[in-house]
């Protein structure tokens, strides 16, 4: 009795555990942030530390994509430190009738200056049908801005189905070191 | 004939024999009822047997947690559908289709500090009775129909559910082919969605909307409309002085290829356009007052 009492419990803990991420994450398809960052190069002079991070968060639900991603690169060219920032955000929607409804927004930003403006946030609108549109920032600091961080680039999109009532949503940024799920370091 | 003695022997005999008839059937019924008492115990022991195994009540407690499970998923399917179509909007009975008996009380001018002179009065009295049979209401309103114009007051106008949110006037019709749900109009949450669906619809109408993959309303109004094979782009003026691509909109099939920040990387196949090329105004286009 003590056997069918536990399993009993553990398969209605079962029932209710799928239930509730079933009922709050109904048709989510895939999602996930990455960080992947190079470790310092020791063999360079301290001043000059070389590194690079890239990060990347994706996110699907429906027809609807969503990415976000942020770049820093610093590297040597002879005596120069060469420094590339990026931040860039797109949301894709491949739905299978042209009367589908998505309402989006997309950001990318880099840090302080490299770029005016450093951000850009494109007016958002209603689109029908199928359509992917994406910004990107970049900027060069000219060696000023070694080691800055602060890029961004964030997507989120509502979509719906006038025909059915369908709805789906999904949102996607680049990772900081702080909250990627997978890090990579190599 | 035989004599009476026969007779009497005849008859006692067929008597026996009845007597003897109806003990066998009674004998017969009593077995059978014993009988069937014996197969009632017998299901009921089976039914005992049955209930009594630990298999079968776990089956039982199962049906009843997937049951269960499935009520409490169907209410919350149901619950959540409600919240994000929102509250059906209370139905506006049209003032053709109200009951002539409505508003038919007596008024009391007396009350209203109108006092009636009979003697003034040198028409013909008519009761309440012969009125109510002359002035008929719908032709009141077929007389307001001939003095006042459609667009002034319409049957649409007077109902709240067939006029625009954002005061864009009666909804047109939506194709009957593209099976929108009932309140479709009312999951338009902006005005630049309900002048999109304004333009879907229009554009289907004329037959170009299949020229587009996709088409889209900004908040100034204004539509985009873009072909397959065209890439929309913003441009800005980098710390070289080149032009550089920020943004690009275009089908996904168009954007497989990446990051787009020249000119010079986008295929030669895909025409490159602006907003201001191609954008054009939603209300112009509808005909609607801004």
């Amino acid at each position: 009795m003590k056997k069918m009492t536990a399993f009993f419990t553990i398969a209605l803990l079962v029932c209710i555990a799928t239930f509730v991420a079933f009922a709050s994450n109904i048709n989510r398809d895939a999602s996930s942030s990455t960080l992947v960052m190079a470790q310092t190069d020791d063999n360079l002079p301290v001043y000059i530390k070389v590194q690079s991070e890239s990060n990347s968060g994706v996110d699907s639900q429906g027809p609807l994509y969503s990415a976000g991603s942020t770049g820093y690169w610093y590297y040597r060219s002879g005596e120069d430190l060469m420094i590339n920032i990026n931040g860039a955000a797109s949301v894709s929607c491949s739905p299978d009738n042209d009367k589908y409804r998505t309402t989006y927004s997309v950001s990318a930003k880099v840090p302080g200056n490299l770029d005016t403006p450093p951000e850009r946030t494109p007016q958002t609108l209603p689109m029908d049908g199928s359509f992917s549109h994406y910004v990107y920032r970049a900027g060069d600091g000219n060696g000023l801005f070694y080691n800055m961080s602060g890029a961004h680039g964030k997507a989120s999109a509502t979509g719906k189905d006038p025909a059915n009532g369908d709805q789906h949503s999904t949102s996607a940024e680049a990772p900081t070191r702080v909250n990627a799920r997978n890090l990579y370091i190599y | 004939m035989g004599s009476p003695n026969s007779q009497v022997s005849h008859i006692g005999m067929i008597l026996a024999n009845t007597i003897n008839v109806s003990l066998t059937v009674a004998r017969k019924n009593t077995n059978s009822a014993t009988k069937d008492e014996l197969k009632g115990k017998e299901v009921n022991n089976m039914l005992w047997n049955l209930l009594s195994s630990r298999m079968i009540q776990a089956g039982l407690v199962f049906f009843l947690l997937v049951v269960g499970g499935s009520l409490l998923y169907s209410w919350h399917v149901h619950r959540t559908t409600e919240n994000d179509l929102g509250p059906t909007p209370q139905t506006v009975v049209s003032i053709e289709n109200r009951s002539p008996s409505t508003n038919t009380a007596p008024v009391d001018f007396q009350t209203e500090g109108v006092v009636n002179t009979p003697e003034e009065n040198t028409d013909t009295p008519m009761s309440d009775e012969t009125e109510a049979d002359t002035i008929d209401e719908t032709e009141l309103i077929d007389m307001a129909d001939a003095f006042l114009p459609d667009d002034v007051v319409s049957a649409d106008a007077l109902d709240p559910s067939k006029m625009s949110r954002f005061g864009l006037g009666p909804y047109p019709e939506i194709p009957k082919e593209w099976n929108f749900l009932p309140n479709s109009w009312e999951t338009d949450d902006t005005i630049e969605e309900e002048l999109l669906t304004r333009v879907a619809i229009k554009m289907h109408n004329e037959g170009t909307r299949s020229k587009y993959g996709s088409v889209g309303v900004s908040p100034t109004g204004q539509v985009i409309a873009l072909e397959r094979g065209s890439v929309l782009v913003e441009y800005e003026i980098d710390e070289n002085g080149e032009k550089s691509i920020y943004s690009a909109l275009a089908h996904p099939d168009d954007l497989s290829q990446g990051i787009y920040t020249r000119e010079s990387q986008i295929p030669s196949d895909l025409k490159i356009v602006t907003a201001d090329e191609i954008a054009f105004d939603a209300y112009e286009y509808l005909g609607l007052p801004k």
